[in-house]
């Protein structure tokens, strides 16, 4: 009895871990403000609703100078949608590591939250959930290092400074 | 030493070439150097994330290693999703350090490159263990801690490596930073200097320009100075003159005057002294009218020769009394190196108030050119003012020069006719030939005028021949023409003409006149030496028959005419001595000598202007031989003459006139 309660939830345990996936309730990402007054949840909905682009780009953490096709929304449509307005950003990752964005390059260059890459919904292994991307095949500026280092991946959290 | 000065003389020219140089070399150092410091700031971001990255490998295994344990001892804290988190983002971060960028640091930095390929291979092998993981079942967290047991030291080596290798990377940023700095420095001084040494140079090169005009305007004052000035005399010249009188004009409601002089007798100085004196003299001059000037401004200026002029402020008084004050001084005895010399000076002045409103101020010189014309013929030594009658004389006169050549060439000049008496035997023996030229502007013009301005432009003999062509067509229609002769008179002057004796000759031979029918007045000014050409004309006229005349005693008895062979076979009387004989005893007893030293000489005397009756008898008491006048005959037309010659039975036949 034990035993099988015990493989139950091992199973359990099991199909909890295979769940990788962010489960639906799960949010993607948070942007909050520095002072924590305000947080908003980035769920599939949310990004459903801000509606997503789709460009095809080399990707930086990647080997070779193959292009991939990368969707999802306008970084700049889900700060507008959650109405954060702030001149400067620090995106922090899974891994905690953390980085300032000023919001120009959300405004002007074009940078997404990346949540598909070549069709697939991207999973923390592989840089996901959420991956700042910016089409940096579009433009030659982008392929500067600083631009890379600003391309989050496992995007954990948006602080609004 | 020579190469060096070569090298200084061409400074000016390579300026500005080295300075573009300079620019031209600081670009491209500049923008090396910038790239340089920029690449370096590129590299150091691109290998401090990437070993940052890779320091995090054994904080993200240890993490997963503990959770792990954690949850296989079932701590309530850590959820199995915790784990699997922990797990994810392990094998992420191995994925990326597989990447041949992230390979391509480790390998620069000596790290442990084959534990990143070896991990990628294991890492199904440790999801599988975590797989295993029971909470609360000790014993399941075996897999994972063999993992850890595997690669835990690797890992903390790898991550150690990592973390020296970024500090060393930190410190070597340090120094490129400070190198950069430096650099940077450097340019920035270097585009000072280059600054600096720009702007000198555009200074250097203000200045010199500046220099340079000022030079160039400096020589061109001096050669304008220099043209401006009378280089004998040192005052104003013809140029500076005009100069200032434009200047003056420019000036509206300017108050001034314009003053001519000239000197009479200069000529003589310099023919008789010579050319130094006559300089010296025309110094004295201008020191005469510098130091004539008062409180008022007076400029004085020589238009070259003897001429001289002088613009002074003020009105017309003032203009008059320098005037009279410089004719008085010019004409007191000089003494100039020993030598004493008198001459006088003419001088004619016309005030700004002179103009009409629509003159130019240039008018001005016409008009005391006009007032000095006169002052002249009103004998010199004096000075004329302008007035407005000397403007209309001048336009009467410019007028009727201009016309006169066509009236000539048209015909529009004629010849009238004045018969010639002989007094005593009462025939008539001649025919004066005057011009008769009624203008529809101003008139019938006197023939002593007509002629004077026919002379003046250079036109008294066309008009000369002219009315004799007339006079021998005209005569040339009578059959009894054979006692007649014919009288004109000729500007002394005309015999030095080329040409005019010739055409006057073949006239005479046209028209088949013979010797002693054309007697010839000598008038005018004489010449103060006869010249070849005169000899030759008078030589070949007298030759072929022309007798001479003249009215001028001088002339008469020149003793230059014995060279020349010029006899003067009548003397005439003027027509003011005729008149004057009424009533002056002095004028006979003038009449009765120039008779006498007639009758000398082997002339004939003819009067002029015998216009009474009680002149033909006082004429005829005095013993003169011919007469011309109103009281004899008329003026005539030539259709007046030749109805008058038919009148007459025959040259012998006299007749007068009651």
């Amino acid at each position: 009895m034990l035993s099988m309660t015990k493989s139950l939830a091992a199973l359990a345990v099991g199909l909890a871990l295979t769940c990788t996936t962010a489960l639906a309730s799960e949010p993607y990402f948070t942007i909050r403000s520095a002072d924590g007054a305000k947080t908003v949840e980035i769920t599939a909905e949310a990004i459903e609703k801000a509606g997503s682009v789709t460009f095809k780009t080399t990707l930086p953490g990647t080997d070779g100078e193959e292009l991939h096709e990368v969707r999802g929304p306008l970084m700049q449509s889900l700060l507008d949608q959650a109405g954060f307005a702030s001149a400067e950003y620090v995106a922090v990752a899974l891994d905690n590591y953390e980085i300032d964005v000023p919001a120009e390059d959300f405004a002007t260059l074009g940078a997404i939250a990346a949540v598909e890459v070549d069709g697939k919904p991207l999973t923390v292994r592989d840089k996901g959930p959420t991956w700042i991307v910016y089409p940096r095949s579009d433009n030659a500026a982008l392929t500067d290092p600083i631009y890379e280092s600003r391309s989050v991946w496992q995007l954990k959290e948006l602080v609004a400074k | 030493m020579n190469l060096l000065g070569k090298v200084l003389g061409r400074l000016p020219l390579l300026r500005f070439p080295i300075i573009l140089s300079l620019f031209l070399i600081m670009l491209p150092v500049s923008y090396l150097s910038l790239a340089q410091i920029s690449d370096g700031i590129n590299d150091r971001l691109h290998f401090s994330a990437r070993l940052e990255e890779a320091s995090r490998l054994e904080l993200e295994a240890n993490t997963l290693f503990s959770k792990a344990e954690l949850f296989a001892r079932g701590d309530p804290r850590v959820a199995a999703k915790d784990v699997q988190l922990a797990l994810d983002l392990l094998w992420s971060r191995v994925n990326v350090m597989g990447t041949k960028s992230y390979r391509k640091v480790q390998a620069d930095d000596d790290l442990d490159e084959a534990l990143i390929g070896e991990l990628l291979g294991a890492m199904p092998r440790l999801e599988a263990a975590v797989n295993t993981l029971q909470p609360g079942v000790a014993g399941s967290y075996r897999g994972v801690d063999l993992f850890a047991t595997q690669y835990r030291e690797r890992v903390i080596a790898f991550s150690d490596a990592a973390n020296k290798a970024r500090r060393q990377r930190l410190n070597m940023a340090v120094q490129t930073q400070l190198q950069s700095v430096t650099n940077l420095k450097r340019i920035q001084i270097a585009y000072v200097a280059l600054g600096v040494i720009a702007v000198v140079y555009v200074l250097v090169e203000l200045f010199l320009t500046r220099r340079l005009n000022r030079r160039l305007n400096e020589s061109i004052e001096e050669k304008h100075e220099l043209l401006c000035t009378d280089h004998l005399t040192g005052i104003g010249n013809r140029a500076s003159f005009e100069d200032m009188l434009r200047t003056l004009k420019a000036i509206s409601g300017a108050d001034f005057a314009v003053i001519y002089f000239d000197l009479d007798g200069f000529k003589q100085v310099n023919d008789t002294l010579g050319h130094g004196m006559g300089d010296m003299l025309l110094k004295h001059v201008a020191a005469i009218l510098l130091a004539v000037r008062q409180s008022d401004h007076a400029f004085a200026f020589r238009f070259g020769g003897d001429e001289f002029a002088v613009v002074l402020t003020g009105n017309r008084e003032t203009a008059r009394h320098y005037a009279a004050r410089a004719v008085q001084k010019i004409a007191a005895p000089a003494t100039l190196d020993a030598n004493v010399v008198q001459v006088s000076a003419s001088a004619g002045y016309s005030h700004v108030e002179d103009l009409r409103s629509v003159e130019p101020v240039d008018a001005l010189m016409r008009n005391a050119d006009l007032a000095l014309y006169a002052a002249k013929s009103a004998g010199r030594n004096c000075v004329q003012s302008f007035n407005a009658g000397l403007l209309i004389e001048y336009e009467r006169r410019t007028y009727l020069e201009d016309a006169l050549s066509h009236a000539i060439v048209e015909g529009a000049v004629e010849a009238s006719f004045q018969p010639v008496f002989d007094l005593q035997s009462r025939r008539l023996c001649a025919v004066k030939v005057v011009p008769r030229w009624s203008h529809n502007a101003y008139g019938a013009i006197a023939p002593a005028e007509v002629m004077e301005v026919a002379d003046s432009i250079n036109q008294g003999a066309a008009l000369l021949l002219s009315l004799l062509r007339s006079t021998f067509n005209l005569l040339g229609r009578l059959t009894t023409q054979a006692e007649l002769r014919i009288y004109a008179e000729a500007s002394e002057n005309l015999f030095s003409q080329p040409g005019f004796a010739q055409s006057l000759f073949e006239l005479l031979e046209r028209h088949r006149v013979g010797p002693g029918h054309l007697q010839i007045e000598l008038t005018g000014k004489r010449s103060a030496t006869y010249g070849e050409a005169f000899l030759a004309s008078i030589r070949s006229l007298r030759d072929a028959g022309v007798i001479f005349a003249t009215s001028d005693v001088s002339r008469a008895i020149d003793s230059r005419n014995r060279l020349a062979n010029l006899d003067f076979g009548t003397l005439k009387l003027e027509r003011t001595l005729v008149e004057e004989a009424t009533r002056s005893e002095r004028s006979r007893g003038i009449i009765q000598g120039l008779s006498a030293m007639a009758v000398k000489m082997g002339a004939e005397v003819i009067a002029e202007g015998v216009d009474r009756r009680e002149d033909v008898e006082r004429l005829q008491r005095l013993g003169i031989a011919l007469g011309q006048g109103d009281a004899l005959a008329p003026a005539m037309t030539p259709d007046d003459l030749l109805r008058y010659l038919a009148g007459w039975a025959g040259p012998s036949v006299v007749a007068f006139r009651r």
